[in-house]
Formats: C-alpha cells, sequence, structure tokens
C-alpha cells in the first residue's frame, strides 16, 4: 500500500523509528516474535488467556501466570487506512492499512492483535477476511508483527 | 497506532461495515455542528461548510477525514455549582442538575481488547442517568454530544436510545439535529466548530440553552437537556438538566 515519498526540499534528520519497550510482562511475546513464535500469556490459576500482557488477571485477580504458544491466524475485526502520519517516521510508508485481528486463539475473552497489513487492496478489506501473522525483525532485541492474506 | 483519530476510527469502520453507516452522515454531523458555530459566533472555525468541502477534505486516518476531527484548541471554561436554594437568589434563571452517571467501557485501557468496540462507557451510565432524572430520551429538547469524532456523536445518539443501534447514520440526516429539528445538538459548535475546550463548553452551552442565553442558536422552549462527556478512551458521562420552575 506504500506510495513514492514526495521530494523533501531540503535534507532533514531521518526521524527515528519508534519502538515499544519490553517490560517485564511483555518479555517472553517479544521473545516469541524473535522467535516467530505467538507467545500469549494466560492465568496461571482460573487458565484465562491475557492480551496484552500484564500483572494481574482480570477475571480472577490472581498474579500468577504463563505464556503458551498460540495459532496465527485469525480474522479481520475492523481496520483504517492511516494517511496522516502522526509519527513523522511512518510519513514514507502513509497511506497504510492497520488491521485489527481477532486471533484465534481468543474464544470467549478477545485476543486481538493490531498490526499493519502487507499486501491486501483496500477495496479487498472486510470484516471476517481470513489473515496471519507475518515477523519483521527491526534490531536484536525487537521483531514487530504484521499480518498477510491467509 | 499512536492517536485517537487512528483508534476511533476502527470502530467507525466497524459501524460503517455493520450496519451500512455513511461518509455522507458524518459529514451531515460535521456541516450541522458548523452552521451551529456560526450563529454562536464565539468559536474557532467560522466559516461554512459544505458536505462536498467535508468529502474532499483530507484523509487523516480512514474513514475519518479532517472534518470529522474535532479542533486542537486551547481556551478556559468554568462553571459554578451550588445547592438550589443557596443559588435562588441568584440573577440568572436556575439550572437544575436532575441526573449524573458516568460508566466505563470493558478493557478501558486499550480500546482494542474490548469485547464490542462500539460499547462507550455510556451504555453503563446512560440508563443509570435516566432513571436518577426520571426522564427518558422523548424528553429531551436539546443534547450537547460530546463529539471527538463526527462518528461518536452517531453512535451515542444510539446508546442514549434516540434511535436504535446502527440507526445513528440516518437519525441525524434530514435536519433532525439541527436548530429546529426534532432534537438540535451541539448548539454551539462542538469539539468539532467551536474548539475543544474538554467539553466543558458542552456543560456551559446546555446551561445556557436552559437559562435561554443562547441567542441566535437558542432552541425555543428548551427546558430539559442532555450533555455527554469522554474520559481518556470512551469513558462515557452524562448530566440530564432541568430549566427551574
Ligand atoms: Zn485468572
Amino acid at each position: 500500500m506504500s506510495t513514492a515519498p514526495a521530494a523533501a526540499p531540503a535534507p532533514a534528520p531521518a526521524p527515528e523509528r519508534p519502538l515499544p519497550v519490553p517490560t517485564r510482562e511483555s518479555q517472553p511475546f517479544w521473545d516469541g516474535m524473535r522467535e516467530g513464535r505467538f507467545m500469549l500469556q494466560h492465568c496461571a490459576a482460573c487458565g484465562k488467556v491475557r492480551h496484552y500482557p500484564r500483572p494481574v488477571c482480570p477475571h480472577c485477580f490472581s498474579m500468577d501466570s504463563e505464556f503458551r504458544e498460540a495459532p496465527q491466524g485469525g480474522k479481520i475485526h475492523a481496520w483504517t487506512v492511516c494517511h496522516h502520519p502522526f509519527n513523522f517516521f511512518f510519513k514514507a510508508a502513509a497511506p497504510y492499512i492497520v488491521a485489527l485481528v481477532d486471533m484465534d486463539a481468543g474464544g470467549d475473552v478477545p485476543v486481538r492483535v493490531n498490526a499493519p497489513l502487507r499486501g491486501v487492496a483496500e477495496a479487498d478489506l472486510e470484516i471476517g477476511k481470513r489473515v496471519r501473522l507475518g515477523f519483521e525483525p527491526v534490531n536484536k532485541e525487537v521483531t514487530l508483527p504484521f499480518f498477510v492474506a491467509e | 497506532m499512536f492517536a485517537p483519530a487512528q483508534l476511533y476510527a476502527q470502530g467507525a469502520r466497524r459501524h460503517m461495515e455493520l450496519y451500512g453507516t455513511t461518509a455522507r452522515h458524518f459529514a451531515e454531523v460535521a456541516v450541522v455542528t458548523r452552521r451551529h458555530a456560526i450563529l454562536n459566533g464565539n468559536v474557532v472555525m467560522n466559516k461554512p461548510l459544505t458536505v462536498e468541502e467535508h468529502h474532499a477534505s483530507r484523509m487523516i486516518s480512514d474513514p475519518f477525514r479532517l472534518f470529522d476531527c474535532s479542533l486542537e484548541s486551547d481556551g478556559g471554561a468554568a462553571i459554578v455549582i451550588s445547592r438550589a436554594e443557596r443559588a435562588r437568589d441568584l440573577k440568572n434563571p436556575l439550572v437544575t442538575i436532575l441526573g449524573v452517571a458516568e460508566g466505563h467501557p470493558e478493557s478501558p485501557a486499550s480500546i482494542a481488547q474490548r469485547p464490542d468496540l462500539l460499547e462507550f462507557g455510556l451504555v453503563k451510565s446512560a440508563p443509570r442517568a435516566y432513571e436518577m432524572a426520571g426522564v427518558g430520551p422523548k424528553d429531551i429538547d436539546v443534547a450537547e454530544i460530546y463529539d471527538c469524532f463526527t462518528f461518536t456523536v452517531i453512535r451515542q445518539l444510539e446508546i442514549l436510545g434516540f434511535c436504535k443501534t446502527g440507526e445513528g447514520g440516518p437519525f441525524v440526516m434530514d435536519g433532525r439535529i439541527g436548530l429546529g429539528g426534532a432534537l438540535p445538538i451541539n448548539t454551539h459548535g462542538g469539539l468539532l466548530s467551536q474548539g475543544h475546550v474538554v467539553g466543558l463548553n458542552h456543560v456551559i452551552e446546555l446551561t445556557r440553552q436552559l437559562r435561554r442565553e443562547a441567542g441566535k442558536a437558542q432552541v425555543k422552549d428548551a427546558e430539559v437537556g442532555l450533555v455527554t462527556g469522554y474520559g481518556d478512551m470512551g469513558d462515557g458521562s452524562i448530566a440530564i438538566l432541568r430549566r427551574a420552575a
């Protein structure tokens, strides 16, 4: 979906890419991304999945949790096409699609991932469309997820 | 995904896909709100806006165009609240608070993980405020709806019971939400055209309407009005006010 950036009138320093900073809770998720695995936090007490990773279970308030590998497919729940670069780093990439995806791993508790959707035209977007995760290494620590059509 | 425009755009898109809501409906909210702003005069955006100009404005985060987004503005607003008996001898007509409530959506911190993207906190607070006030949607003469985006107005009108879920788009058409319509909304120009004074300007406008001090934007014989507000990402507050006898 990317288009060529317009020629800039004067060279400006390239904006830095904003990146997530793994926390104690989210480290296993980011470790998984690096290995091409989709790791989801589960409550060790009641077993319910919770995403994004956080210290306390919203269902039973237990603080014990474990990460399990989850399937990488899902269905589009909603999307937006980002045109205005709220961060200058994304100016060159705009317009780009960000899909909100209901991951197959979610049961009665939704597990949704928001990530760029690549290789799909805007006209082909629809709720329920099957997609799957891809993994883009950015540096030694961080690999970011994206989606492609399944 | 950094900005509210991007986060809310996904909910707006879902509403469009599920219910057939269109950019024409969004535009109607923007255009009517601008018309009201011009009547108010104390506003940031004081030039008329047409549906065509709305549709031609640049895309921010699809489906939101520039004129679907509220203004980031500096401004000040204040209200004074007192016990009714202490306020009796004030010069201005009294406006009494009939009902207030606030509600928080499931998964308050993350819009993306909400079981239903379209269930704002107002889903919980609106029934409580109506009950406390002893009135219903049919009793409301004027409504000031938190309009961070055109779409959020459409969805809140559904949640508030002015129409059913999915009918918010058609509801705003045909002059219904303009002055002289069945439910005039955002008679000051709202966050979309007056300015983003965090929604407190909506409380002030409703107070002026019920005091019959709204000038050219006055809703005739306004007796009972409703105002909604947000916090964070869709926390929903509501107040129902009445002009004191
Ligand atoms: Zn639990």
